[in-house]
């Protein structure tokens, strides 16, 4: 029945395809949800280094080259999805449990994620609401992006990153009345020691990317546009992240900041277009929500792919409902409190969470063992 | 599948219906627009929770509804507990509704409650937690108690909170008076460079008429007397001055009237006499001003500095005589300066003589040599009482109206 | 809620129907079964009704006349008149009274074959021989007139002629400044009307017989190497799988034809006016009309072609891009309002100025309904009158808006029932679902409206926003013929968005969408045919 649709398919090949705009507005999606929720550029040392805005414009290096080095993969390997890459570089055995541990390191992200979303949408305006309830909505639209593909999360995208993108525009012009751009003086007061220590969180958030990257990057229609989407998306990323952290640190002073749970969304609550419109941090989570949705949706459809590379005999469409069981359940145990999610953030516990680079870093150690054993260099 | 479906709808409706927790209709709302802070007199350690409700069918727009009558637009509403949290808890059994804070216009705080400064810091952060509060609403401290000044109903906006923002979208023009939002307030507290400042309000009578001796005070048409000894207006009188959380001292019209030169923006009129014309006044308005604070040292000497640049037109010029270009005119502009920097240093004695550092010089301080504030920062409040205040005040007057 | 459920297990359902294609198309099989069981109660030894494309004529005019009659069972309006020729054979014509002229026949086809002035030929315009019994049937249908001769093969010769409507204005989508020329029921004369906009020998007209009882003609009309081969063999490949007893009109067969047969969001413009028509088989879509049905179905359809109407291109551009705006708009407004004022009012009071909540909550002091329930019943109160008011007669129409308006907008408000700012908003989302240009979508909108005012009479905005997101999954992820519904948002395709928004220039419209088009997509010289003054000869200084 249907005629070019589900992309071009070859033999052999992932079948659907996204174009570069798409990799690039999955990458602000993901990146820019967690700033309007969490704004873990801040809230990554407690009381925040003034200079935090800094600290962004260092901390997307190491997400950037492990972008580059997904990239180099996947064109490597073309046509080929993120676990039969890994199987091909690792050998059967390794990649296998390579690809196991993916399959837990995606499910325990989604998890994550669906627990700070829900804990902040409960936090920031439905407070007698149950949290499990939002989890259920935001995972069954990820489901439904899910279990629509990559070309669906591609389009999704494409119509939440302008909304993501707006909403912080507006939320950066219409709080530019209350900011003391003074407020970020003195410049280095606490030495780039301190920059790097407020860099530590960023650093982590923006190495998510490299993750991202290796799970969209083979869909893309043209590889060579790939490093062109990764610029795209982390100027913009690395542009809002260091905006918002300036005008957030301009509103509040560091001593306030360091008190505010979502600085972003305490932001939007003083932003007033004239006396019409005031408390628009309501119309600015509804603008959000797609990109959260969008994000989360591309988690699951990375646990899904992942089991279907191991259990190519069972339908996708059960493994993903068995992904999003799986994720419910399991968010309904960790992080019981707004506290512990906030903790999640907080440079200490990223240390403890070396994992969580390691993992974000995977692209790296990827394309050296790739290189080193030649592999995929002799496809025909 | 047909059955699984329907059960998925089941639940997920089900799942849904449990949002309704938050269901919150206005009709079954109590709107709060103003919340008022005092302290027991009898008992110091109660705090007196006042809350403004307001009674929307009698103040709203549109011709079904008839204009308010005067005290039908809004309730008070206070309880008595050991802190605020427990007294605004303690207010929903008096209620038929449920409180809504998410439209408050104004939290004010009774001079008593502010000069004991205890529970000033508990209000402010959980006004600042609330998530319905904005935080972006005023902050007041009020004359005697913030009870008996949130009872006031003023003639054009019979609402206290509405009247007062209203008052502050100009506060601008008033000399001694600059706003605070919650926000600020917090930001000042929490800052250890920093000392804050609240506007300070009360209750007047609409018109101080002033009967001469000997003269009978003249009778309404229907034969009561005129009803200018009720307090119902609000007014701005000055700052209340902060120390930390505790508030030490209250500067109003005459040693505030540098108050607001030294926030920066202000818009106030400058009255001098006049340099050639005796007993002649030239009164300035200010169309737009701009103030730079820094503070730095000279050798040992902390030096604050206040740079002030005005713009004004002055149709007050006291005669019908031109201005001339010249040595008329540069006298005027210096005479403008001399009166605003006199403004600011009164101002600026009483703040030392206080040690509250208002401004924020420490911080400015700080933004400027973070090493030297690092060296201060114990001593801070001696240095500043005694720094060496540098102002510099620069005036135009731009237009004189349609005379020369 | 069906249809959205739907779309959430869309994967589940897609497995089943694979499951069904392994196991050898139970579905499709058990279909044959049941055709095979009303053949078998039929006579079985008689081809005439079970096969009549297998019975051929004998050219022995009784044996044929037999045919015929037995094959239409003695129809009442089936006209035989028996006549010998000018040399002496038996002959016969056949026709179906009311659906040719008369008069034609015996002047021009009887009275040669009579007479003789040219033995062996008539004098009408098309005249074909026949064969097999099918043909005859579906010409006799069709307003031919069957004459028959001993010897000689059936002849079929066109003197259709029928009660016809004269082409009608368009009264269902009204031009201010265009053309007001609309289809009607005669499928001739839409063509014609095509056709006169498009005088190119590359306008390609199909025909296809669909209907195993109606026998209606389907016409597919396209340009050729400006729509996509792959596009046309899909439309052809769809309409010839169709077998069903009667294709009543163009939405029934839109729902044939379609890619997402649970979506309820259309997936085809369906238009009456001949320009808009022309105006999208130039830009590579095919357009298919349908006899007996005033109105063409254009696949594939985008959802930004359901949101232009005719008066797009015949005004001004500014004027245009900003009426286009406004339907954007009225969308957003239809779908919303409801939905957006039951939950700011029931969750987030805090969004409206302070003063506006006073007037709100005074207008609702002593309404008994909580918002939800208030907004359902005035909506259901404007869907019956509008309902009322399409069913009845124009007359009378009158009479149920007067009731309506003062009933609902007057008398519920004075009784308490309801908040004066529900009327408000109601008479404001239903305004705005008239100005919605493609009556299908516009009915969608407002069946969408209720579930996504329970949405956020239950969870407020957020719900109202999963449910929006829910929305447009269904919409990015449909395809029309293989052409993504929602482009060019999404796929982003950067060069149309000027043509989506708002509407470009005549001179900027340089390429055609490129899903649908194969060649030329170029529809103007590339420099492009901006108007430009001569600029030397103006130049008043003459330097």
């Amino acid at each position: 029945m249907d005629m070019y649709d589900r992309g071009r398919e070859r033999r052999g090949r992932v079948p659907y395809e996204i174009s570069w705009w798409q990799l690039t507005t999955i990458l602000i999606c993901s990146h820019l949800s967690l700033v309007v929720s969490y704004t873990p550029e801040i809230t990554g040392w407690r009381p925040p280094v003034r200079d935090a805005w800094l600290a962004v414009l260092l901390a997307w290096i190491p997400g950037f080259l492990s972008s580059l080095a997904a990239w180099w993969v996947a064109k490597r390997f073309e046509g080929q999805n993120l676990f039969q890459i890994t199987r091909r570089v690792y050998g059967r055995f390794l990649g296998t449990l390579a690809n196991i541990g993916l399959i837990a390191y995606f499910l325990y992200w989604a998890t994550l994620i669906t627990r700070e979303f829900s804990v902040f949408t409960a936090s920031v305006v439905f407070l007698r609401t149950p949290e499990f309830l939002f989890a259920i909505l935001f995972l069954l639209i990820g489901f439904v992006a899910a279990s629509l593909q990559i070309e669906f999360i591609g389009r999704g995208a494409e119509l939440s990153a302008p909304f993501v993108i707006g909403g912080l525009l507006l939320l950066i012009l219409g709080s530019l009345p209350e900011v003391d751009l003074g407020m970020l003086q003195p410049f280095l007061a606490e030495g780039w020691l301190g920059v790097f220590r407020q860099a530590a969180t960023p650093i982590v958030v923006f190495a998510e990317a490299g993750l991202v990257a290796l799970l969209t990057m083979p869909y893309l229609n043209n590889l060579q546009d790939g490093p062109k989407a990764l610029q795209v998306g982390f100027a913009i990323n690395v542009f809002f992240a260091a905006a918002t952290a300036a005008i957030l640190v301009g509103m509040f002073g560091v001593e306030l900041m360091a008190l505010a749970s979502f600085p972003a969304a305490s932001a939007a609550r003083l932003v007033r277009l004239g006396t019409v419109l005031e408390r628009v941090e309501w119309i600015l989570v509804v603008l959000w929500l797609g990109s959260m949705c969008v994000k989360l949706g591309l988690l699951l459809l990375g646990a899904r792919l992942g089991l279907s590379s191991l259990f190519p005999g069972i339908h996708p469409a059960w493994l993903l409902s068995f992904v999003v069981t799986a994720v419910f359940i399991w968010q309904l145990f960790i992080l019981p409190t707004l506290a512990h999610v906030l903790e999640i953030f907080v440079f200490r516990l990223r240390l403890r969470a070396w994992p969580h680079l390691a993992a974000e870093l995977t692209p790296l150690l990827l394309a050296a063992v790739a290189f080193l054993r030649r592999a995929g260099a002799d496809r025909s | 599948m047909g059955r699984n479906r329907a059960a998925v709808a089941l639940l997920a409706l089900a799942l849904l219906a449990s949002g309704c927790l938050d269901h919150r209709p206005p009709e079954r709302s109590a709107l709060v627009l103003g919340l008022g802070l005092d302290v027991d007199p009898e008992d110091e350690t109660q705090v007196v929770v006042t809350q403004l409700i307001v009674i929307p069918s009698s103040v709203a727009a549109g011709s079904e509804n008839p204009s308010p009558q005067p005290g039908t637009a809004f309730f008070l509403l206070s309880s008595k507990a050991t802190t605020l949290e427990i007294a605004t808890a303690a207010a929903v059994q008096k209620l038929s509704r449920i409180p809504a804070y998410a439209h408050m216009d104004a939290l004010v705080m009774g001079e008593d409650f502010a000069r004991l400064g205890r529970s000033v810091e508990p209000a402010v952060a959980w006004a600042m937690r609330h998530p319905e509060i904005r935080p972006n609403m005023f902050v007041f401290v009020a004359d005697v108690s913030a009870q008996y000044f949130l009872d006031a109903q003023s003639s054009l906006d019979p609402l206290p909170g509405e009247a007062l923002s209203h008052l502050m979208d100009h506060a601008e023009m008033i000399p001694f008076v600059y706003p605070v939002r919650l926000f600020e307030f917090a930001r000042g507290l929490a800052s250890p460079r920093q000392d804050s400042a609240l506007p300070y309000v009360d209750r007047t009578a609409p018109a101080d008429v002033q009967v001469p001796p000997g003269f009978q005070q003249q009778l309404m048409v229907d034969g009561t007397m005129p009803n200018v000894a009720q307090k119902t207006q609000v007014q701005l009188k000055g700052m209340a001055i902060f120390k930390g959380p505790r508030m030490v001292g209250l500067l109003t019209a005459g040693d505030g009237n540098g108050l607001r030169w030294i926030y920066g923006g202000a818009r106030s009129s400058v009255s001098i006499e006049h340099p050639t014309v005796p007993g002649a006044y030239i009164v300035a308005n200010t169309v737009s001003s701009s103030t730079k604070r820094r503070a730095r040292f000279e050798g040992e000497e902390l030096v604050l500095s206040i740079e002030i640049r005005a713009t004004m037109d002055a149709w007050g010029l006291g005669t019908t005589q031109p201005v001339e270009l010249g040595s008329f005119q540069d006298e005027v502009h210096r005479r403008l300066a001399a009166a605003i920097e006199a403004d600011v240093r009164r101002t600026m004695a009483r703040l030392q003589e206080l040690k509250a550092d208002i401004f924020g010089f420490g911080d400015a301080l700080y933004r400027s040599a973070p090493r030297d504030w690092e060296k201060v920062e114990q001593v801070w409040d001696d240095l500043y009482s005694e720094a060496r205040v540098d102002v510099r005040v620069d005036v135009i007057l731009k237009r004189t109206g349609f005379f020369r | 809620m069906k249809t959205f459920l739907h779309q959430l297990l869309r994967p589940f359902l897609r497995r089943r129907r694979k499951e069904e294609a392994n196991s050898g198309e139970p579905s499709r099989k058990s279909g044959d079964r049941d055709a095979e069981k009303h053949r078998r109660r039929e006579p079985a030894d008689d081809p005439v009704r079970t096969h009549p494309e297998k019975v051929r004529f004998s050219r022995r005019v009784e044996r044929d006349l037999q045919l015929i009659q037995d094959a239409f069972g003695h129809s009442a309006d089936l006209v035989v008149r028996r006549f010998r020729t000018a040399r002496g054979e038996e002959a016969a014509v056949v026709f179906i009274n009311g659906l040719v002229s008369t008069p034609s026949i015996s002047r021009y086809i009887i009275e040669p074959v009579m007479t003789g002035e040219r033995p062996g030929e008539t004098v009408a315009a098309e005249a074909n021989p026949l064969a097999v019994l099918r043909d005859a049937l579906t010409g006799l249908t069709y307003g031919q007139c069957l004459l028959l001769r001993d010897g000689r093969d059936p002849v079929a010769c066109d003197v259709r002629d029928w009660e016809k409507r004269s082409v009608p204005t368009a009264e269902l989508e009204p031009s201010e400044q265009g053309s007001n020329e609309s289809f009607l029921e005669d499928l001739a004369t839409n063509t014609v009307l095509i056709r006169r906009r498009l005088r190119t020998e590359n306008l390609q007209i199909e025909k296809y017989i669909l209907g195993r009882e109606s026998r209606t003609e389907i016409r597919v009309a396209y340009l050729r190497h400006i729509a996509r081969d792959e596009l046309v063999d899909e439309v052809r490949r769809r309409l010839q799988r169709i077998d069903i007893d009667a294709p009543l009109s163009l939405s029934f067969l839109q729902e044939l034809i379609t890619d997402t047969p649970w979506s309820p969001i259309p997936n085809a413009v369906l238009t009456a006016r001949p320009d808009r028509t022309a105006g999208m088989l130039l830009e590579g879509h095919v357009a298919i009309l349908m006899d007996g049905t005033p109105m063409a179905m254009l696949v594939p359809g985008t959802f930004v072609s359901m949101l232009q109407a005719a008066d797009d291109y015949a005004s001004n551009f500014y004027a245009a891009s900003f009426t286009r705006g406004i339907r954007w708009l009225a969308t957003l407004i239809a779908l919303l309002a409801s939905p957006v004022y039951v939950s700011i009012i029931s969750y987030h009071s805090e969004l409206l100025p302070t003063r506006l909540l006073f007037t709100i909550a005074a207008g609702r002091d002593g309404v008994p309904f909580p918002p939800l329930v208030e907004a359902f019943l005035m909506e259901l109160a404007f869907e019956l009158l509008r309902e009322a008011g399409l069913r009845v007669p124009r007359q009378i129409g009158q009479a149920v808006s007067i009731v309506g308006v003062l009933i609902i907008g007057d008398a519920a408000v004075r009784a308490g029932l309801i908040s004066p700012f529900m009327i408000v908003v109601v008479g404001l989302s239903a305004i705005s679902s008239f100005a919605i240009p493609s009556p299908a979508l516009a009915d969608t909108v407002r069946l969408l409206r209720f579930p996504m005012i329970l949405l956020g009479g239950i969870l407020g905005l957020f719900a109202v926003t999963m449910g929006v997101l829910v929305i447009l999954a269904i919409m990015i992820s449909a395809r029309s013929f293989g052409v993504p519904f929602f482009t060019p948002f999404a796929p982003m395709v950067g060069r149309e968005l000027e043509d989506a928004m708002v509407r470009s220039p005549a001179w900027r419209q340089l390429y055609r969408p490129w899903q649908v088009v194969q060649l030329g997509r170029l529809r103007q010289q590339p420099s492009g045919q901006k108007p430009q003054p001569q600029s030397s000869r103006e130049d008043p200084d003459g330097s």
